[in-house]
């Protein structure tokens, strides 16, 4: 395990050792794929933002200011990178919120993995600024500050974002009966 | 509801209440049904939201992000950006009726023609082996994808052969092309070409993937970078 510091890999990465972005790229490939899968809820357009984010990282990491977290940047591209592939969708397949396969009615009571999916799809009926607040919180752990750095809002804004997201979220699953028990 | 109880609701829940924070808080919930009923309820979704699990990376992912990095890329800081990196969108439905079958289709959302150009016309592109060249050996496929860069935008060339259908999915900036050969094993690969159109950068990022055509499944990808000289 490479306990190396993202700084301090981007500066060797910089000076040439293409093994040291191998490095960076282990450790956040699965975070960056995670967040695009959320955003997206499609494991190939998902696939596709992880890739393009980490390309865009490498041309520029010589732009990269390391008085700024490292996860942080790249973060930020991956939100971007993902909003831009829902742009790019045509208009309804963004707003896809159907009741899963299988999903039992409002009285349902749903097991884990149910309410998982159920969590999932609700997602994708918020809007994409609500959407990426609950991902950066609640799948990329990040703290109000990460989240205003890498939405370069301020804290304030995304705090009062978060709270309506979560509220926008559990009306959603409400009214599809998937309330959480 | 007001917006200090929801406020310090969500404040819990992040797990960032001050002491003070707390007493006020149970003091809300002591007072108010509705607060608590709100607060069981956003601690339950976010307690949904939490246990879902993490999606495991597709294989390959790693591999792909490597190969397509370019040889020099990392800019100096205060170096303008000279082009942006191209939106690879994938697409793996794939079905082909069976037989012996060799057939080129080309879908292109915006643009180009198909000029043909060999692998002698790459400048630039980037692959693990040779530049713009995807060698596929495979038990049931075999032969290399090429993809060129020209004044019209990147040709994909496939030469294959493959004991069933397979079908080349070259896409780039929502320009996508897909290419369906099948051939008998025994015979001489046959090369099929389809262009992508214009591209908007000068350094478009063609993802290639070469997928069972009645499964769907995909049998390899391949991250390319190529130059395209004075498209304009």
């Amino acid at each position: 395990m490479n306990d190396e510091s993202d700084g301090a890999l981007v500066t060797r990465t910089c000076n040439g050792e293409v093994g040291a972005f191998e490095v960076l790229v282990r450790r956040h490939e699965k975070t960056v794929f995670n967040a695009a899968f959320r955003m997206l809820r499609d494991r190939e357009e998902a696939r596709d933002v992880a890739q393009t984010v980490f390309l865009k990282v490498y041309e520029h990491l010589g732009d990269y200011d390391p008085s700024y977290r490292f996860y942080s940047w790249i973060y930020r591209i991956a939100l971007n990178e993902s909003i831009k592939a829902l742009q790019r969708r045509k208009p309804t397949a963004a707003l896809d919120f159907e009741t899963p396969d299988g999903a039992p009615g409002p009285e349902g009571i749903y097991d884990r993995c149910q309410l998982s999916d159920g969590v999932a799809t609700a997602m994708m009926s918020l809007r994409a600024e609500y959407r990426a607040v609950i991902v950066l919180r609640h799948f990329m752990d990040c703290s109000y500050e990460d989240m205003a750095a890498i939405l370069e809002l301020p804290e304030k804004t995304v705090k009062s974002r978060l709270f309506s997201a979560r509220q926008l979220l559990k009306t959603a699953m409400e009214s599809k009966g998937w309330a959480p028990r | 509801m007001n917006d200090r109880a929801i406020e310090l609701i969500n404040a819990e829940i992040d797990g960032v209440l001050s002491g003070v924070a707390r007493a006020e808080l149970n003091r809300l919930l002591l007072a108010d049904p509705a607060i608590r009923s709100l607060r069981d309820e956003l601690r339950r979704t976010c307690q949904a939201l939490d246990a879902v699990q993490p999606e495991e990376i597709p294989a390959g992912l790693h591999e792909s992000i490597m190969s397509a990095l370019p040889a020099s890329p990392v800019r100096r800081a205060g170096t303008a950006a000279s082009g942006r990196p191209g939106k690879p969108v994938l697409r793996y439905a794939a079905a082909l009726a069976g037989g012996l079958l060799v057939s080129a289709l080309a879908f292109q959302f915006i643009g180009g023609g198909s000029p043909g150009l060999g692998p002698h016309e790459l400048a630039g592109t980037l692959a693990p082996e040779r530049d713009g060249v995807v060698r596929i050996d495979l038990p049931e496929v075999k032969g290399q994808v090429v993809v060129a860069g020209t004044a019209t935008g990147p040709v994909v060339i496939s030469r294959l052969a493959a004991t069933s259908p397979v079908t080349v999915i070259a896409s780039a900036e929502g320009h996508e092309v897909r290419l369906h050969a099948f051939v008998a094993p025994q015979q001489a690969p046959i090369e099929l070409s389809a262009g992508l159109g214009k591209p908007s950068s000068t350094q478009p990022i063609v993802v290639i993937s070469v997928v069972d055509a009645a499964s769907g499944a995909v049998l390899q990808t391949a991250t390319l970078r190529t130059d395209v000289p004075d498209w304009k």
